[in-house]
């Protein structure tokens, strides 16, 4: 039933996805305001509101500036940062490129619908600021290539908002997978939630408060409805994202890299597939899918929604399923108390996604999800969208970095961008 | 030489023969055909033509051998006995039912629970709509009154279900047949692909087309598709067909699924539906033809479908929706020789981004040429500062190898920013034998330089170089010593320890980096130096000094660390919690006497330590020896010891020592006694009350009896309730009588009812007696007994409503016998999606009105099973609905096994409970087959079934 409670549980997924606001500031020492990292939000939504939430509460940066194309978002962000600062001066830009040229900004947040993400972190990389980027990278896999040339190229700190790394249970899975506690690894399978159907498909005319031509930018310019611009919109319209194959595929996915070494053998090379589609309605991206593979040693992948938020890792000695919230089932039961022994690698420490991208710029340590491994668990959810959608096998070359054998399917690696925008 | 030659060849292909036959076994080259029979010979469909071309489709793929019978009348179990398959082309339609002869009815109601499988063909399952058996073989079955279709048209099938075996890897197809609206679909099948019924003369929704289930060890499909022979020429359904037959027969599917793209005439008019598509219809042509577009790039079908787009794009007569889809649909397609068309199509303005868009996937120069003369971006802009960063990082990746170490080095000792960003990024990405070769000279390098160094040895786990360790160490620039030492838990040698140690010295706040590194350090000579060195140092070096050994150190090695943990106060507070949870008896003798050694101020650490050890290993005897050794305050802090042990022995002796003279070791035992985990010490607190010189005595153990008697739970309830009744009359103070009727609720006996009696009366303990009343009712209402009843009928007239609810549901309890549902089988037998909040069938039949069964809202009928552990007389089934009348059934039937009882219209509900009496009926399943609803869906908060349906006299 659609009663309140089920609102409720949605308030509780949202409060879920947002990073932890407080970090105690002795772990980090007084902070000068002059060594502040100077910091400016482009998207200021649901999900860039509350992440402009959770580092205002950090004592290690300044918010200074927001940019939003909805007027009363980024003016009212703007004026909630100076009250909660008991300051002025938080400036509120309509266009995203002018933040990005403003030499007072050290780093950036992007926050927006995904189609925006690259090119708006790609501006802001390429005036040398710090980004953190909102899952899921990009909307093609030439999107993700180029972007993370660019954050090696301008020598800049990235940070990938996908936040499950900074959570310890992750982490414990991880470095069980690496340590080779579940012997050698024959499968890894993918869970997540799966997309819907719906929207109205009734042209209406843009509220006021908006600047549509510039919230679609790139995407193909369509007349406007009223679900076009919703947060369910900027998930699971083709125009502006790949739907949750992608938008949450991005966060179990990471952590199947994180595991596998984040290295270029962390990527399946090979995608089939199977989807549900919508059969009416705005929303255009798969509904259901189960897409399988293997990787290049021969281990098997799965990819399937709907469900919830599941990696499983599969080795001839055991099996982990790890979750954001929580663990699945664990085999052998005792590997539940196994911990790294001396000599053993272990993975980089981070309480607080935020907090973690501010020390790195502050202490040029990596984060805790480089650009490359970003980009590598993007490229996943890409491929196996291509999949879906040719209904071929699609082969994928790590030394390349295309897809190969099949020069027809090689072409949806790019996404055509509506001018003047464009990748380089 | 020929003739040895041709021999040898001889051999080989026999031997590779020989590998083909044993490799078959397994099931992978080809495996065994399936006998199959076709049931056929009636069906008022065109029987004569459509089952000749069903076996030729099903015998082309290699995997049956099909017998066709058109007398299944004369069926028997022997005559199937042969068959793993059984597909159905036959019906009785039209000729009464009545004749079919029972042997046949028995051996095809026995064919498919026993492993086999059945698959029904467009009408082959519409034959006896009163046998419910072979309605289940027949899904997705003609209902009548309810099935219905229109004329033969074209429409998309859609697979509905991705992952299982018979649709997974197929997306769609286009197929010119008889599309049924709402066919029956049994309960627990699944649907594995359907069809959009357009509103235009079909019913506006997603019909199936294909379904599966699950039948005992066997399988069944249903297949509405295929009304003649037309219709079966159709490419998708001999892949549904045959897939669902191997499936059925099998559980797998073997079969390759071969390309799929449209044939012309599908293509053709999924294409003229495109010149009319707008975004609120149907989405299925737009996605065959994305499927169509997919199948036929880099093949020869390519050119055809990409004209056939082009045309869509270019008819002006055509919607603009339709027009911008088909330019989005030729980005797989497009070639060179399209570019002139699309420069015509480029001036108009409505299409010019689109036909920019798709130029920048269509190979050549002509493509980019015509691009070229559309808007295009304007220089992108870039910061003064990270132009040069990128400058020197191009410098770098175009650096011969032996030129890397030079300019690295120029970047990373600084001072100029750009060069120290750009070589500080490379790193990153820079060879490991680079890496190694600068990392000596790490501390020379600028704060950032040698944060990036330390960083990217650790990250690959490269060994840093003691001497510049400990320069980095010392350094006091923000971030440098926190990246050393993350980088010393892969340094070599033992060395590291000493300078981790004297690190934790001059940066305390990275003390739990320190920690980790020290753990992790590779070489094993560290376990020795730490040993070693940490009773050198004092305060946080020497804590963390022991802390990281026990981290290294595991169960083998306790000997060792216990006699470290002998020596000083440091090793004690670091080494004792680990020494605690991990040390056996000898452990716990050492340290029971070292508690006897060291200073007062020094034994807490050791006191915790014996609590937890002595709790974990529960040996009582070493304690008792050193309790009865030890004098003053030495042995009052082992009492709490000695409780943790727990058993017979420990017990006596703390009994005793509850009524020592001594006022400290009195309270001692006291507490220890309070620390139980079971009920045993109650009747000695009873007696240490009993027997209190002081009231804070007596209030101490009369707390301590109030926490350890309800853990004697509800099945020793009646023989430690006593204790707490006596205890009653000594409470002196409201709290401590409060806390002795709180222990008295989680102890429900007969005793307990009446040991409250007198405190129901009393202002100030009125609320904790009746408390404790309704529990123990609640509890024993199952098994009656008149001072129960007599207290619940009491308690019904409370003034505290929750106790007057609390109270009459346990009358219920009393009147109606226990619940039938509470242990039975709950299940949903419609496939509506369960609500996400709800909890499942199982939530109506546990117990707890928190939890509820509901579904998706407004997919009605609904309807939920109850399957009893064993058959049993039904005389009343009490629905608690989620709230009166909102989201509460409202009009349904009871169905007692399968056969409907009662029929409830316009249901009244009582608050939110509805008592529907029954005649009483022996049964093993109790359904409520639900049509009507309050709300959007009916939720059950609670489904009780009872035996009778009053009071028994």
């Amino acid at each position: 039933m659609s009663t309140p409670m089920s609102r409720r549980e949605l308030a509780r997924t949202a409060a879920a996805l947002a990073i932890p606001a407080i970090v105690p500031a002795s772990v980090l020492g007084a902070q000068a305001p002059s060594k502040r990292v100077a910091l400016a939000h482009i998207g200021v939504g649901g999900r860039g509101g509350s992440l402009l939430d959770g580092f205002r509460g950090l004592p290690e940066c300044r918010v200074v500036a927001v940019s939003d194309c909805y007027r009363s978002r980024r003016e009212g962000h703007a004026r909630a940062t100076d009250a909660a600062y008991g300051s002025t001066g938080c400036k509120a830009y309509a266009d995203f490129r002018d933040l990005c040229a403003d030499p007072g900004i050290d780093a950036v947040v992007v926050a927006t619908p995904d189609h925006w993400h690259v090119p708006a972190a790609l501006e802001a990389i390429r005036h040398g600021k710090h980004v953190y980027v909102e899952k899921p990278l990009g909307v093609s896999i030439e999107q993700d290539l180029v972007l993370r040339d660019a954050v090696r190229r301008y020598g800049v700190v990235f940070q990938y908002g996908t936040q499950q790394r900074s959570m310890p249970h992750m982490r414990w899975a991880c470095e069980m997978v690496r340590s080779g506690r579940l012997g050698k690894l024959r499968a890894v399978e993918i869970i997540c939630p799966a997309n819907v159907q719906g929207g109205s498909t009734t042209p209406a005319t843009p509220p006021a408060d908006l600047d549509y031509e510039m919230y679609l930018g790139p995407a193909p310019l369509t007349p406007y409805t009223v679900d076009r611009c919703t947060s369910l919109g900027s998930y699971h319209i083709l125009d502006f994202a790949v739907g949750f194959i992608g938008g949450w595929g991005a966060h179990p996915l990471d952590i199947m890299l994180w595991a596998l070494g984040d290295g270029p053998d962390a990527v399946p090379v090979e995608y089939t597939g199977s989807a549900t589609w919508p059969t009416a309605g705005l929303f255009d991206t798969p509904l259901t899918w189960d897409v399988r593979g293997r990787f290049a040693d021969g281990k098997r992948f799965r990819f399937t929604a709907p469900g919830g938020d599941l990696t499983t890792f599969i080795g001839d000695r055991g099996r982990i399923e790890v979750g954001r919230g929580g663990f699945g089932r664990i085999e052998p039961a005792s590997l539940r108390n196994e911990k790294l022994g001396p000599g053993e690698p272990r993975l980089t420490v981070s309480d607080n996604h935020g907090a973690n991208f501010l020390e790195a710029i502050r202490s040029g340590a990596p984060t805790v999800t480089s650009a490359d491994s970003a980009c590598r668990s993007d490229l996943v959810s890409q491929l196996s969208d291509i999949a879906l959608r040719t209904g071929r096998t699609i082969r994928w070359a790590p030394s390349k970095c295309a897809i190969v054998g099949d020069p027809a399917a090689a072409r949806l690696q790019h996404r055509p961008m509506r001018a003047p925008w464009r990748l380089k | 030489m020929s003739a040895p030659h041709s021999i040898r060849r001889a051999r080989l292909a026999f031997a590779a023969a020989l590998c083909v036959s044993v490799s078959a076994a397994p099931g992978h080259a080809s495996p065994p055909r399936i006998p199959t029979l076709l049931l056929s010979g009636s069906n008022n469909h065109d029987w004569r033509t459509t089952t000749p071309r069903l076996k030729a489709l099903l015998e082309a793929t290699g995997r049956f051998t099909v017998t066709v019978t058109e007398r299944p009348g004369e069926l028997t179990a022997a005559a199937l006995a042969p068959y793993r398959l059984v597909v159905s082309n036959w019906n009785t339609f039209g000729m009464g039912d009545a004749q079919w002869p029972e042997a046949a009815r028995k051996a095809i109601a026995g064919f498919v629970p026993a492993g086999r499988g059945w698959l029904t063909v467009h009408a082959g399952g519409s034959s006896f709509y009163d046998w419910p058996d072979y309605q289940r073989l027949a899904a997705p079955s003609w209902t009548n009154g309810v099935t219905s279709h229109g004329a033969m048209h074209r429409f998309v099938v859609q697979v509905a279900d991705a992952g299982h075996p018979i649709t997974h890897g197929l997306r769609l197809f286009i197929t010119r047949d008889e599309l049924w609206n709402r066919p029956g679909v049994q309960p627990g099948a699944q649907v594995l692909a359907t069809a959009y019924s357009d509103a235009a003369g079909g019913s506006g929704r997603d019909e199936p087309v294909l379904t599966a289930l699950q039948i005992g060890r066997g399988r069944t499909c249903g297949l509405t598709l295929g009304h003649d022979v037309d219709a079966m020429a159709a490419p998708g359904f001999g892949i549904l067909l045959t897939r669902a037959a191997e499936w059925a027969a099998t559980g797998a599917v073997t079969q390759p699924i071969p390309r799929t793209p449209l044939g012309a005439a599908e293509a053709d008019w999924a294409a003229t539906a495109l010149h009319t598509w707008r975004p609120g219809d149907p989405n299925g042509i737009v996605w065959a033809l994305e499927h169509d577009a997919g199948q036929n790039s880099g093949t020869p079908g390519a050119q055809a479908a990409a004209k056939r787009l082009l045309a869509v794009a270019a008819d002006p007569a055509a919607t603009l929706d339709g027009r911008r889809q088909a330019l989005r649909l030729l980005a797989q397609l497009a070639a060179p020789g399209h570019v002139p068309a699309l420069a015509a199509l480029a001036k108009e303005p409505a299409l010019t981004a689109d036909v920019a868009a798709l130029l920048t996937s269509v190979p050549g120069k002509e493509a980019s040429a015509l691009r070229a003369t559309l808007p295009v971006s304007p220089p992108v802009r870039v910061g003064s500062g990270a132009a040069q960063t990128a400058r020197v990082a191009a410098e770098l990746e175009a650096a011969a190898p032996a030129a890397l170490p030079a300019l690295l080095r120029r970047g990373l000792r600084g001072p100029d920013p750009a060069r120290l960003r750009a070589a500080v990024a490379y790193l990153s990405s820079a060879p490991s034998g680079v890496v190694l070769g600068l990392l000596p000279e790490a501390a020379t390098m600028a704060p950032s330089g040698t944060i990036a160094l330390l960083n990217a040895a650790s990250a690959r786990s490269l060994p840093t170089p003691p001497a510049a360790l400990a320069a980095a160490l010392a350094s006091d620039q923000p971030g440098v010593a926190a990246a050393a030492v993350r980088a010393a838990a892969c340094a070599p040698g033992a060395g590291v320890a000493r300078l981790l140690l004297d690190a934790a010295k001059r940066h305390p706040e990275l003390a739990p980096a320190i920690r980790a590194s020290l753990a992790a350090a590779p070489s094993p000579s560290v376990d020795d130096a730490l040993a070693t060195l940490a009773p050198r140092y004092s305060g946080l070096p020497a804590t963390l000094a022991y802390e990281a050994l026990a981290d290294r150190c595991g169960a083998a090695q306790v000997a060792k660390l216990m006699a470290l943990a002998e020596r000083t106060p440091d090793s004690r507070r670091a080494l004792l919690p680990w020494l605690a949870d991990r040390g056996g008896t000898a452990e716990l003798e050492r340290l029971l006497l070292l508690h006897g050694k060291v200073a007062a101020a020094e034994r807490g650490p050791v006191t915790d330590a014996l609590t937890r050890m002595a709790g974990r290993l529960r040996r009582s005897e070493p304690v008792l020896r050193a309790v009865r050794r030890a004098q003053g305050a030495v042995r009052v802090e082992l009492l709490p010891v000695l409780g943790a042990c727990e058993g017979r022995a420990a017990l006596d002796e703390l009994a005793q020592a509850a009524s020592s003279p001594d006022p400290d070791t009195r309270a001692a035992a006291v507490a220890a006694l309070g620390a139980w985990t079971t009920a045993d010490p109650a009747p000695a607190l009873l007696a240490a009350a009993r027997s209190a010189a002081t009231a804070r005595d007596r209030t101490l153990a009369l707390r301590a009896l109030a926490r350890v008697a309800p853990q004697a739970g509800q099945a020793h309830a009646s023989s430690v309730a006593p204790a707490v009744a006596s205890a009653l009359a000594l409470a002196d103070r409201a709290e401590t009588l409060h806390l002795l009727l709180a222990a008295l609720a989680a102890l429900p006996c007969v005793g307990t009812l009446q040991a409250v009696e007198p405190y129901l009366n009393r202002a100030d303990t009125a609320a904790d007696a009746a408390a404790a009343q309704v529990a123990s009712v609640e509890a024993l209402a199952g098994t009656p007994h008149p001072a129960v009843r007599a207290a619940a009928t009491s308690l019904a007239s409370s003034p505290d409503p929750v106790l007057r609810a609390r109270a009459a549901e346990a009358l219920v309890r009393m009147d109606l016998g226990p619940n039938l549902a509470s242990g039975a089988r709950a299940e949903s037998t419609t496939q509506n999606v369960p609500d996400g909040q709800g909890g499942g069938p199982a939530g109506a039949i546990d117990g707890n009105r928190a939890t509820y069964w509901d579904e998706t809202d407004d997919r009605g009928p609904y309807g939920i099973r109850v399957t009893l552990p064993a058959p049993h007389t039904v005389a009343l089934l009490r629905l608690v609905a989620f709230a009166h009348h909102d989201y509460a059934p409202r009009d349904f039937e009871i169905v007692l096994d399968g056969k409907a009882v009662r029929s409830i219209a316009d249901a009244q509900y009582d608050g939110d409970v509805l008592l529907i009496k029954l005649e009483p009926t022996r049964c093993s399943s109790v359904e409520l087959r639900i049509t009507g609803w309050y709300g959007r869906s009916p939720a059950l908060r609670e489904f009780e079934i009872y035996e009778r349906s009053r009071r028994e006299p």
